[in-house]
C-alpha cells in the first residue's frame, strides 16, 4: 500500500465512477457471510484466486448496531481461520490464529489509514510458527458513509503478484482466498425483524502493479438476521408429533436441516430423527411414544452458506461508491436450536 | 498439572537464591544483575518459520527470570535479525561480541550459519552453545573447535536409524531419496547408506535441492520414475511438505520417511489441505521433543510448564508450532550450563559446564538426556520412532542411538 488508502478510497471512488475499469473488473467477485450467535458474530470473508489481488476490504457494520470497542490493547476477543494461496512454495496454507486488541495509538501512521481509529485488532494469522499480523480498524462512519453503516472494519492487504523481492510484497506471495473471523462481546444487533446487509467493498490491486484500482472497487454484501427454531411437541393416540418453524430475520427459512433429538431428560438427550424445512421455514417428525415416563424433545437446524444475490444485489449501492458493482449477497451458515419440549405420556 | 507445578516449583526454589557478586572483572556479559547472552537467527525473510525457536527461548529466560533468574541474575538473549544470511550471521555475531559484549553465543539457527561464526567464535574463545545443528562438522571437530557445541541429534546417526530400519523391515526396498544440497542433507544421506550397510545399492534414486529451489516437483518426479517404493524425505519443512504433496499428486504412494526437522504438526495440516488427508498417513520419523498437539502428550510435565510459558509470555504466538518447543529446550540447557558454571561464571566454566551435562530436560521425551562429554559433542544422543498415524505423530518403542 503506498497511499493511505482509506483517504484515497473516499475521494476516489467519486471520480471512480466516471473512470472506466481495468479489463480485469468483469471477472472480480467476492462473498461475504456474517452470522451473530449469542454474543458472537463471526464475519466470513472468500475471495475467489481468479480475482485481481484485494487491496482493501472494507465491511460496514449495519445500521442499528451497537459495537464495544473499548477492550484494553491485547485483550483477546476472537478467534481467525482462514486460507491462503502462497504462491512462492506452490501451496495452500491454512492460517489461524487469535484476533487481538492493539492500541490505536500505535497505529496512528499506518499506511493503510493513517489516523487516530476507535479501536485496532490484530488478526494475528499463524502457520508452523510463522505469524502474519493483519491490522484492522474499526471506527463508527461519518458523513456520506454512515449511509453504509454504523461502523466501518478496514482491513488492508499487501499485493502477492508483484516481483518478488518487492518492498510491500506478501509473505511468501500469499494471496488471501479465504478468511473467518469471530469476535466476542464486541456487536450487539439490533432489535426487531429483518435482514440487514453488510455492505463490502473491495478494492483491488491493479494486476502486476501493486497499486490499488480504485475504479475497480466492488462490492459484496452479507445479509444478516437473527435466526430461531421453534419447537412444538403434541401427542395423540400413542404418537408424538413435533412441528416448528425456521426464521432468519423473520424470515421462513427454506431447506434447513432439522436434527432431533430425544431423551428422558432435558439434558440426556439421543439423536432420534431428522426433517428438513419447507418454502415457508415450516417442519413437522412424528414417532411413536412408549412408557410412562416425560419425554423431552429438541430440535436443531443448520443451514449452509445460501447465495442471494438476486435478491440481495437488486439495488446496488450508486456507482459513486462501489463502481464494479455488486458482486455477490450471502446469507451466513449457522445452526440453531429450539427450546427443550416436554411431553407426558 | 501436579507434576508441571512441582517443576515449576523446582526450577523457582533452583534459582532464588541470593545474588551472587559481579563477575570477575575480565567476563565479559557479566554483571552483578544481568547476564547477556547473543544470537542470530531469521526474524524476517522466508526462513521466518524459524523464528520462534528464537522467541521460545527468550519466553523461557523470561519465565526463569521471574522465578530468580540464575543465581539472582537475570537472563537478557539479545538476538539479532539474520535473514538466514550466513554473511550477515558473521557481522551481527562479530557485533555481538565486539560492540555488546556478550557472555556467549546461543542458539544460532543453521549449520552453515554455526559455521561461519565457529573459526571467530573459538578465536576469541566465545562460548557458541547449542547450536541448531546435528552436522558431524560441528560435533565431530570438537577437539579443533572446542568452544561450539551443538544441540540436534545427529543428522548422520538419524538417517542411520532410517537406513536399519528399512534394511531389517523392508529388505527388497528400492528407495529414493531427495535430500538438500548442503551439509544437512549429505550428512543425512550418507547416514541412511551407513544404516542400510549391504542394502545401500538398493538407493535406486537421488535427487537434491538447493534452499532457493521454488519447488521440487521435477526432483520427485525423477524420483518415481526410477521405480522406486520407498520416498526418504530429506528436506527442511517447506520442501517436504512439498514432496509429500508431489507424490500424491503424482499417484505415487511409496512407504515414505521423513527427517525430524520437518514433523511439526503444521506440516502435515498443509500437506493434508493440498494433497488429501491420506497424504502423508504412515509416514516415519524420528523425534526427540514432545509434541504439545499430540493427545497422549498433553499432560506431561514438559508440555504442561511450555503452554504455561506460553500463556504468560507468547499468548498471542502459535502454541502448536513445535519450534517453539524446542527454543524452550535449549534454553533450558543453557539456563543448566549457566547454573552449573557457578555463582561467578567465566566463559571457561560455563563451557566445562556445557561439556560435562547429565541433564534430565522436561521438554525431552521421557527416557531421552541431555549428555555431554569434552569428547561427546552431540547432547541428544538418543531419539524414537515416530509414526504419522490417526492425525499425530505416535511415538513408538524405546529410544534408538543416534551418536
Amino acid at each position: 500500500m503506498r497511499a493511505p488508502l482509506r483517504a484515497a478510497l473516499v475521494a476516489a471512488a467519486i471520480a471512480a465512477s466516471l473512470v472506466a475499469a481495468g479489463s480485469a473488473l468483469a471477472a472480480n467477485t467476492a462473498t461475504i457471510a456474517v452470522s451473530s450467535v449469542g454474543t458472537a458474530t463471526t464475519i466470513h470473508i472468500n475471495v475467489p484466486q481468479t480475482t485481481d489481488p484485494i487491496a482493501a476490504i472494507s465491511i460496514y457494520v449495519p445500521a442499528g448496531y451497537t459495537a464495544n470497542l473499548s477492550a484494553a490493547p491485547n485483550t483477546n476477543i476472537g478467534t481467525v481461520d482462514a486460507t491462503a494461496n502462497g504462491h512462492d512454495v506452490g501451496l495452500t496454507l491454512p492460517l489461524t490464529g487469535l484476533v487481538t486488541t492493539d492500541n490505536p495509538a500505535l497505529h496512528t501512521s499506518d499506511p493503510c489509514s493513517p489516523a487516530t481509529h476507535a479501536a485496532v485488532w490484530n488478526l494475528n494469522l499463524s502457520v508452523a510458527g510463522s505469524t502474519l499480523v493483519l491490522p484492522l480498524y474499526v471506527d463508527p462512519t461519518a458523513g456520506a458513509a454512515t449511509g453504509l453503516g454504523a461502523y466501518q472494519m478496514l482491513i488492508c492487504l499487501p499485493p502477492w503478484d508483484v516481483p518478488a523481492g518487492t518492498p510491500g510484497r506478501s509473505f511468501e506471495g500469499a494471496q488471501l482466498l479465504d478468511a473467518e473471523f469471530t469476535v466476542k462481546g464486541i456487536f450487539t444487533a439490533p432489535t426487531g425483524g429483518g435482514l440487514l446487509a453488510w455492505h463490502t467493498l473491495f478494492t483491488p490491486y491493479t494486476p502486476g502493479a501493486g497499486t490499488p484500482n480504485l475504479a475497480g472497487t466492488f462490492e459484496a454484501r452479507a445479509l444478516a438476521g437473527s435466526a430461531s427454531l421453534s419447537l412444538k411437541a403434541s401427542k395423540k393416540n400413542g404418537k408424538y408429533t413435533l412441528s416448528g418453524t425456521a426464521t432468519e430475520g423473520g424470515l421462513p427459512v427454506a431447506g434447513a436441516s432439522v436434527a432431533i433429538q430425544r431423551g428422558a431428560s432435558a439434558t440426556k438427550l439421543a439423536k432420534a430423527g431428522s426433517a428438513t424445512t419447507s418454502t415457508t421455514g415450516a417442519w413437522s417428525a412424528s414417532g411413536k411414544l412408549t412408557g410412562k415416563k416425560p419425554v423431552f424433545f429438541k430440535a436443531t437446524a443448520t443451514v449452509k452458506e445460501r447465495d442471494a444475490t438476486a435478491q440481495g444485489c437488486a439495488a446496488p449501492l450508486p456507482a459513486t461508491v462501489a463502481p464494479g458493482g455488486c458482486s455477490s449477497a450471502t446469507l451466513a451458515a449457522w445452526t440453531v436450536s429450539s427450546p427443550v419440549a416436554k411431553l407426558k405420556p | 498439572m501436579r507434576r508441571a507445578a512441582l517443576i515449576a516449583l523446582a526450577i523457582a526454589c533452583l534459582f532464588a537464591v541470593p545474588a551472587a557478586g559481579a563477575g570477575r572483572a575480565d567476563t565479559p556479559g557479566v554483571t552483578a544483575t544481568q547476564i547477556l547472552l547473543g544470537g542470530t537467527g531469521p526474524l524476517s525473510g522466508p526462513e521466518s518459520q524459524y523464528e520462534p525457536v528464537l522467541t521460545g527461548a527468550q519466553a523461557y529466560f523470561a519465565y526463569v527470570n521471574d522465578h530468580g533468574g540464575v543465581f539472582g541474575r537475570k537472563i537478557v538473549y539479545k538476538v539479532e535479525d539474520d535473514s538466514y544470511d550466513p554473511a550477515k550471521t558473521v557481522q551481527f555475531t562479530r557485533q555481538l561480541v565486539e560492540q555488546d559484549k556478550v557472555f556467549a553465543i546461543f542458539n544460532t539457527i543453521g549449520t552453515e550459519h554455526s559455521l561461519a561464526i565457529r573459526g571467530y567464535l573459538n578465536q576469541m574463545q566465545v562460548p557458541e552453545l547449542f547450536v541448531g545443528s546435528g552436522a558431524t562438522s560441528i560435533a565431530a571437530q570438537h577437539a579443533q573447535f572446542p568452544w561450539t557445541l551443538g544441540l540436534l541429534p545427529s543428522f548422520e546417526g538419524e538417517g542411520s536409524i532410517y537406513g536399519r530400519l528399512i534394511a531389517a523391515g523392508h529388505p527388497t526396498a528400492k528407495i529414493a531419496v531427495l535430500y538438500e544440497n548442503d551439509e544437512y542433507g549429505t550428512d543425512l544421506l550418507a547416514g541412511l547408506k551407513r544404516g542400510l550397510g549391504s542394502h545401500a545399492g538398493q538407493i535406486v534414486a537421488t535427487a537434491s535441492y538447493e534452499p532457493t529451489d521454488v519447488t521440487v516437483d521435477s526432483q520427485v518426479q525423477q524420483l518415481k520414475s526410477a521405480g522406486a517404493d520407498t520416498f526418504v524425505i530429506f528436506a527442511l519443512p517447506t520442501q517436504a511438505i512439498q514432496a509429500f504433496v508431489s507424490a500424491a499428486k503424482l499417484g505415487w504412494k511409496p512407504t515414505e520417511y521423513v527427517t525430524s526437522i520437518s514433523i511439526d504438526p503444521a506440516v502435515m495440516q498443509i500437506v493434508h489441505v493440498n494433497a488429501g488427508a491420506q497424504a502423508g498417513v504412515g509416514a516415519t520419523s524420528t523425534a526427540f521433543l514432545h509434541d504439545p498437539t499430540n493427545p497422549t502428550q498433553l499432560k506431561s510435565p514438559g508440555v504442561l510448564l511450555y503452554r504455561q510459558v506460553m500463556k504468560k509470555y507468547l499468548p498471542n504466538e502459535d502454541w502448536k508450532a513445535v519450534a517453539h518447543l524446542y527454543g524452550m529446550m535449549a534454553a533450558y540447557a543453557m539456563v543448566d550450563a549457566l547454573k552449573h558454571a557457578g555463582r561467578n561464571p567465566t566463559r571457561q566454566s560455563l563451557l566445562q559446564a556445557a561439556t560435562h551435562m547429565n541433564e534430565i530436560n522436561p521438554f525431552l521425551l521421557p527416557g531421552l538426556k541431555l549428555t555431554t562429554s569434552p569428547t561427546n559433542y552431540y547432547p541428544i544422543g538418543n531419539t524414537y520412532l515416530v509414526r504419522y498415524l490417526h492425525g499425530f505423530w505416535n511415538v513408538l518403542g524405546k529410544p534408538l542411538k543416534t551418536s
